[in-house]
């Protein structure tokens, strides 16, 4: 009979990949269950009843879980020499990590800007009024500089210097971690939208591994372009919306911001002639991000704006979501076919476990 | 495929491995008894030593047996098992020859600086007086 310690036992070795399991999870939990055995009965009983697995079984399951997916993701991620579809599902990664690099340089550019520009160091342009003479201190600086990582990340990534890239993202990044949490300890209410942010942050970052020993080299020159692309793309979007006034900046928020270079992406995306398959499944993928952080953040920004501006609120919500759906959906349906009809790779080969002689 | 290099608990297997096929809480015991308790194999990481050990063909299943119910599979070594242990085993047993010797030359110099008081930093030991001056 399967008892409460048992079934807790296999629920952990449900981390572990399919096909390990299927070779090794009965012989795991007898091994288990017998290295916790007791002659105490009255122990038995409670364990069998409320026992969980020690920390140190379950640290070495986990371990075990990583050394055995990190060659999978790896393989799924492929470059050079990949089975078609892995390479496929690799570049579209590859474009997905370069495409939030990317923004988060831009953002790292107008950022800056717009910081010396408060804190009254642009030669010419005097701060807004509400900001003179207003003491900022060192520490928003010193995230904007942390910030500013993102900058010689992106070129360091585009110029093939993939482990350094990596480490200034990760600066880059935890400035974005270290300002959420100074605002959460400094008492500012919790937000879903930032979480996301910081989410989905984390998961572009992570996507920077795709770039490994076998992924091929990056086009400089349109990547480097995209860079003062990007900067522009930035500061018309935030020029624009503040000179809309407040009509529109009541109605705008961070996921619709977002929704505007995806949708225009997805727009240019469909309109080409020839599509890769790559291309398309990484639009595919930001499209669905992206239209997730507006549908789920939604109720939240709804919930903070004056009783007379929620309907317009809802709606230009509902149109951002209509949008990117719209052209994100035909987009991911090529992705779909085009990925399966590329050939399919063998499929790991298990431990050959039959008893010989 | 040829071995990765081994590592102390799949050195540790294939030693509790030699001469006797065992189950997985039987490797995990002999492994104990061979470390004189120092090392206490997890199920995780047996795990992943075995199913390396088997895919590189140093170790294969002996035999099924059903035990209270469940089934126990016993391993044993394989011939190329049993010469790759022998292969680490003189390989460990070098080093551990090379940093005896190193230590052994190492030990007069340690010896004859102890004997003329240098002690750390070049301090004199402290020796207590048995009479003195008054």
């Amino acid at each position: 009979m399967t008892n409460v310690l048992e079934a807790r036992y296999r629920a952990l070795l449900r981390i572990l990949p399919a096909d390990y399991r299927a070779a090794w999870e009965e012989e795991m939990v007898a091994t288990f269950l017998h290295s916790m055995a007791t002659d105490d009965e009255e122990e038995a009983d409670y364990l069998a009843e409320f026992g969980r697995p020690p920390w140190s079984e379950v640290a070495s399951v986990v371990v075990l879980a990583v050394r055995l997916r990190v060659p999978v993701v790896r393989r799924n991620l492929g470059g050079t020499g990949a089975a078609p579809r892995h390479r496929a599902v690799g570049d579209a990664v590859r474009i997905i990590a370069l495409l939030g690099l990317v923004s988060h340089a831009a953002l790292a550019v107008t950022g800056l800007a717009m910081h010396l520009w408060l804190i009254g160091r642009v030669p010419g342009m005097a701060p807004p009024p509400e900001f003179v003479g207003v003491r900022f201190g060192p520490w928003p600086t010193m995230l904007v500089l942390l910030g500013f990582a993102a900058v010689p990340a992106y070129l360091a990534m585009v110029t093939g210097h993939w482990p350094l890239a990596r480490l200034l993202a990760v600066v880059s990044t935890g400035a974005l971690l270290l300002a959420t949490v100074t605002d959460v300890v400094t008492g500012d209410p919790f937000r879903l939208t930032r979480v996301l942010t910081l989410l989905i942050d984390g998961l572009l970052l992570a996507a920077l591994w795709a770039f490994h020993g076998t992924a091929p080299p990056i086009r400089r020159r349109p990547w480097l372009l995209a860079l003062p692309a990007a900067i522009a793309v930035v500061a018309g979007l935030i020029v624009g919306t503040n000179a809309g006034g407040p009509s529109v900046w009541t109605l705008v928020d961070w996921p619709a911001l977002c929704s505007v270079p995806v949708a225009a992406g997805l727009a240019v995306h469909l309109l080409r002639r020839e599509r890769s398959v790559a291309w398309s499944t990484a639009l595919a993928a930001l499209a669905a991000t992206v239209l997730a952080q507006r549908l789920l953040t939604l109720p939240e920004f709804a919930g903070n704006v004056p009783p007379g501006q929620l309907t317009a609120v809802l709606v230009a919500g509902a149109v951002e979501a209509g949008i990117v759906t719209a052209l994100g959906l035909p987009v991911a349906l090529r992705a779909r076919r085009a990925l399966r009809r590329l050939p399919a790779p063998e499929p790991p080969a298990a431990a050959a476990l039959a008893p010989k002689g | 495929m040829a071995p990765a290099a081994t590592t102390e608990p799949a050195f540790l297997v294939l030693t509790a491995l030699v001469g006797a096929s065992r189950h997985g809480y039987g490797i995990v015991e002999e492994v104990a008894r061979l470390s004189a308790g120092r090392t206490n194999l997890k199920v995780g990481t047996l795990y992943g030593v075995l199913d390396r050990l088997v895919k590189d063909g140093l170790v294969e299943l002996d035999r099924e047996e059903v035990w209270q119910g469940r089934l126990r599979r016993y391993f044993r070594l394989t011939g190329s098992g049993e010469r790759h242990l022998a292969v680490e085993a003189e390989r460990l047993a070098a080093h551990a020859r090379a940093a005896t010797n190193r230590l052994a030359a190492l030990r007069p110099p340690l010896l004859e600086f102890g004997s003329i008081g240098g002690g750390v930093g070049g301090q004199r030991p402290h020796t207590p007086r048995t009479g003195g001056v008054a």
